[in-house]
């Protein structure tokens, strides 16, 4: 007989761990697999040929002959197909399979028979865990990363620009990856809280639906009731407990956000990628050091860690609550009737969410401790938020610290949903204080884009104190019932601070007029008429330049041949010339015709090196240029020679492409003064016409 | 050595295990044995390391075997239930078994596949529960672990089987000095398999001590008489477990020396009276009766 003599050491045991979970799991894998392969480069080879044949004949020519132009559609054509196919396929998939390997590979804990077995085994509780974790993300990650990098080179060699695509889809990579270890992470700290797997399906039903739409109600309830409350629908917030949902819903909602989309990635918010990195991370912790303690014989019992219970007994009762209430008020129009049916329903909630975790109601008695829990917050927050969530309204920044402020009068439907109620129609006097206008030349050409606002601390302290009378006139007159889901008329504050936020409070004014309060609400809005402010009449040389975003040279301006000649002289030829010099120096650059764009994040020291290089470039001064956070320059000057040859260029039609019709000059700044750059412009703009 | 101190494991506020004293020497073979829910598996569990006491002291050559995985490596437990990933075959579990324990044998493994009449390609799930059985034995003795911990191990087995496992694993005993310590209803096979008993009710130890002793510490006795003598009186004389009077027939289970036992009877000029060993069912009965086992209802 002989005998093993390896080490019995935890890397050894941690590896054996892993590999037993890859071989566990490794039926669904295959299936997982397979759909993903089918879905990412078998389905977007077809779709891409599709594409290609659509673009006339030169799909019929090889890929080094085709024009600039062309590939440049191909790269953006792929780019739309990868979001949907990202959006609807394969974030849907890698979720649906984050479950099913979570139930695969962290079930065993919640069955006696495998809990001997298992924690039998010479290997410590966290490694034995953590192995599995990674097992099930080796199974998730791999076929999406093979998958991806196929399709990547599927594309680049049918047309696409290689470094736009990588780019693009190691972006839609990342937000695939970060959610599926999201949603993994979620069901593994769900399956250590819980004593058996239907707990733990029960438990993230619950927080993935009874949470958002718990938010939502009480949001309607706030801005019912609260003077200045402003409903969100931040994404972010609303699922910031579900990543499921968190995933499925940011996807749809930034989709149909986007204006195209492959602007999709680009309006993820920071915040959302922040908040699920940080929630992924201690998912993970909190799921290892649960486990740590979790004891054997919880498998199969239903009290694995009780407070994740009430925690879920009480989410569906407040949810519940709302929900019942507010359909039973809207039926009987009635505030008791909203509180009597409020706590029905949570106690019917809370009833069948014990009977689900407890498999009866045997522990019924004990169970409506979290209902008593529940009707106490209820209350609470009941009489809180109608005694104006401690005085929310009357909060407003100090005008030292208000950079400039709007005030927008909302609510065009105020008229019909007045009359419905059954009074006279209601005319606003009040001068919406939010218009944008076009900043236009004494020729009709548009030099940048600004807004009506309040600016000086002198008047930005009227509209702050004009904003707490209005605290005052509302509050009080507001019901939670009738003004819940209504509009009508509204009046928002909006405080653009100086270090970047920004403070919003918004009234509803329907219950003044449904008081008969018109004529105060009438002398309300002459006082917010007499305040200052800068509008379309007022707008001097030096709000332009305290303003300016940007400055833009695009399809609104009538152009000059000769200024587009001049312009492509400035920067095409030059940059030319530089080429070669750029390409050493900064590696993975793409060049059109007439555009350089720099992928990499770039040093600062190469960022000082690249503003002084564009200074030598342009006659504009970047002294002050800043480049975007994701250090990206991008400068883009595309003028195709057809444009550039015909007399005039301008008024063109909306649905004209901006890359085809290629005349843009975009330099953000930082709102600071740059009157050489302004002169610049200027100097452009103003040619004869 | 297993040696287990005070030892109380606690489930909510049930006391599975109250205060539980053990010794388990290196090469012996011991017996649990008790009532339903007297805390046998609980034990076992405790004692490879599933469960985590909540009171006294419980080691393994020393240390707790409690996230310790140095020790774990020494020990194998076969519980009442084996656990088998669906599709798996003797062949995978084996595979899975290597990886984790250092001193897996695979020429014992081998040896074992031939020796039990199991297929190693077979999945597990198509087997019945006694190939099961066979199969987590042949993995269990396989691993070559230094305490091999089985809960009702002999239940799906068939004799010839029984006395197949008794043998390798007794072998096991001789060759290695391996300890084992198995827990089971099944009387009748521990009987001439174990060298220790320990009988558990309610949570506690009602006995430990090596069978022979056992068997030779409790007698059953068979007496006529006439007249009749008090029962209390003998009480005083002797240590009797249960007794039971049918006309001028007593019945007694009695503990003590046999010698002993008969000069008490002696005098008492039976007219007949014989001395009859027990069987370890026919102990354990006693015992737990002894112990307040309720058998009277229970076997009504």
């Amino acid at each position: 007989m002989t005998l093993k003599t390896s080490s019995n050491k935890p890397p050894r045991l941690f590896g054996a761990t892993w590999r037993y979970g890859l071989r566990k799991c490794r039926g669904p894998f295959f299936l997982y697999a397979g759909l993903m392969l089918l879905f990412l480069p078998v389905l977007f080879m077809l779709i891409s040929s599709a594409i290609r044949l659509n673009i006339n004949s030169e799909t019929q020519v090889f890929l080094s002959q085709l024009s600039e132009e062309t590939r440049l559609y191909i790269t953006s054509a792929y780019q739309s197909v990868l979001v949907l196919l990202f959006t609807f396929v394969l974030k849907p998939l890698a979720i649906i399979f984050s479950a099913v390997f979570g139930m695969g590979l962290f079930g065993f804990m919640h069955r006696k028979r495998s809990v001997d077995t298992f924690h039998a085994l010479p290997v410590r509780r966290v490694p034995f865990l953590a192995a599995n974790f990674l097992s099930g993300l080796t199974l998730l990650a791999v076929p999406v990363v093979v998958c991806t990098l196929m399709t990547a080179l599927i594309a680049g060699n049918t047309g696409a620009y290689w470094g736009m695509m990588f780019s693009f889809v190691f972006t839609q990579l990342f937000y695939l990856l970060l959610g599926m270890v999201s949603c993994f992470a979620f069901v593994m700290f769900m399956c250590v809280a819980s004593g058996t797997m239907m707990d733990a399906v029960v438990s993230a039903s619950i927080l993935s639906v009874a949470y958002p739409v718990l938010l939502l109600l009480m949001q309607a309830f706030l801005e019912a009731v609260v003077p200045g409350y402003l409903f969100s629908a931040d994404v972010t917030v609303i699922t910031a407990f579900s990543p499921f949902a968190a995933y499925l819903l940011q996807s749809y909602w930034t989709l149909e956000q986007a204006n195209s989309i492959t602007a999709l990635q680009s309006r993820v918010p920071l915040s959302f990628t922040i908040w699920w990195i940080f929630l992924t991370v201690l998912l993970i912790v909190a799921s290892l050091l649960l486990y740590k303690r979790r004891k054997s014989e919880y498998a199969e019992s239903t009290y694995s860690f009780s407070p994740l219970k009430e925690g879920m007994k009480f989410l569906v009762s407040a949810s519940s609550a709302f929900g019942l209430g507010y359909i039973a008020a809207l039926i009987y129009q009635s505030d008791l009737v909203f509180i009597l049916f409020a706590l029905l329903g949570a106690l019917a909630a809370n009833t069948v969410v014990e009977a689900l975790y407890s498999r009866g109601l045997r522990h019924f008695a004990r169970g409506t401790i979290t209902y008593g829990v529940f009707v106490a917050a209820f209350f609470a927050f009941y009489f809180i938020s109608c005694f104006g969530l401690f005085g929310y309204g009357y909060t407003a920044p100090k005008a030292s610290d208000v950079k400039y402020c709007t005030v927008s009068n909302m609510g065009s439907m105020v008229a019909t949903e007045y009359a419905y109620n059954g009074a006279a129609d209601v005319n606003t006097e009040l001068a919406p204080r939010d218009l944008e206008y076009s900043l236009v030349d004494e020729d009709g050409r548009r030099l940048a884009d600004l807004n009506e606002c309040y600016t000086g601390e002198e008047n930005i302290e009227k509209v702050i104190q004009l904003q707490k009378d209005l605290t005052r006139m509302v509050s009080g007159s507001l019901n939670p019932l009738s003004d819940s889901f209504s509009f009508g008329h509204r009046i928002q504050f909006t405080y653009y601070l100086e270090d970047g936020s920004k403070v919003v409070r918004q009234y509803r004014l329907i219950s003044l007029y449904k008081q008969n309060r018109d004529d105060e609400v009438k002398a309300f809005e002459q006082r917010l008429n007499e305040v200052p402010y800068v509008g379309e009449d007022t707008f001097g040389y030096s709000d332009l330049l305290n303003q300016i975003k940007s400055l833009e040279i695009d399809y609104n301006t009538y152009v000059h041949a000769e200024e587009v000649a001049e312009l492509e002289k400035l920067t095409g030829d030059a940059y030319d010339k530089k080429y070669e010099e750029l390409e050493s120096k900064y590696g993975d650059i793409y060049k059109s015709e007439n555009m350089f764009i720099f992928w990499n994040d770039l040093t600062p020291q190469q960022k000082s090196e690249l503003v002084a290089l564009l200074k030598e470039l342009t006659p504009i001064d970047m002294e002050n240029y800043t480049p975007t956070a994701m250090g990206t320059i991008y400068l883009e000057s595309a003028l195709p020679q057809s444009i550039a040859d015909s007399d005039w260029i301008g008024l063109l039609d909306d649905s004209v492409d901006t890359d085809e019709l290629g005349v843009r000059v975009e330099i953000n700044f930082s709102g600071t003064q740059n009157p050489e750059l302004v002169e610049f412009i200027r100097s452009v703009y103003y040619a004869e016409s | 050595m297993i040696e287990i101190r005070e030892f109380t494991k606690k489930f909510g506020t049930y006391c599975a295990l109250d205060h539980i004293s053990l010794k388990v020497e290196p090469g012996v073979i011991v017996g649990l044995v008790g009532s339903n829910g007297a805390g046998k598996s609980t034990l076992l569990r405790s004692i490879v390391g599933v469960y985590e006491g909540d009171g006294g002291i419980l080691t393994v050559d020393g240390e707790s075997p409690y996230e310790n995985p140095s020790v774990k490596e020494k020990i194998f437990f076969l519980s009442d239930y084996p656990y088998f990933q669906s599709g798996q075959t003797l062949q995978d579990l084996a595979a899975f078994y290597a990886r984790f324990y250092r001193r897996w044998s695979k020429e014992k493994f081998e040896y074992l596949s031939r020796i039990f009449p199991v297929g190693k390609k077979q999945r597990l799930s198509e087997m019945s529960k006694g190939m099961q059985r066979q199969c987590a034995l042949i993995c269990a003795v396989s691993c070559c672990p230094d305490y091999l911990i089985m809960d009702e191990i002999f239940d799906g087995l068939d004799p010839v089987m029984r006395q197949l496992l008794k043998r390798i694993v007794s072998g096991e005993v001789a060759e290695r000095n391996m300890s084992v310590v198995i827990a089971s209803h099944n009387l009748r096979e521990l009987e001439d398999f174990c060298d220790y008993i320990g009988m558990l009710h309610r949570g506690g130890i009602v006995l430990e001590k090596d069978l022979d002793s056992i068997k030779l510490g409790i007698h059953k006795i068979q007496a006529a008489f006439r007249p009749m003598p008090e029962i209390e009186q003998l009480k005083q004389q002797l240590d009797i477990v249960t007794w039971e009077a049918k006309g001028s027939l007593l019945n007694l289970v009695v503990r003590g020396e046999e010698r002993e036992i008969n000069r008490v009877f002696e005098s008492l000029h039976p007219i007949f009276f014989e001395t009859l060993p027990l069987s370890l069912e026919e102990v354990f009965i006693n015992e737990m009766e002894a112990a307040g086992y309720d058998l009277e209802n229970i076997l009504k």
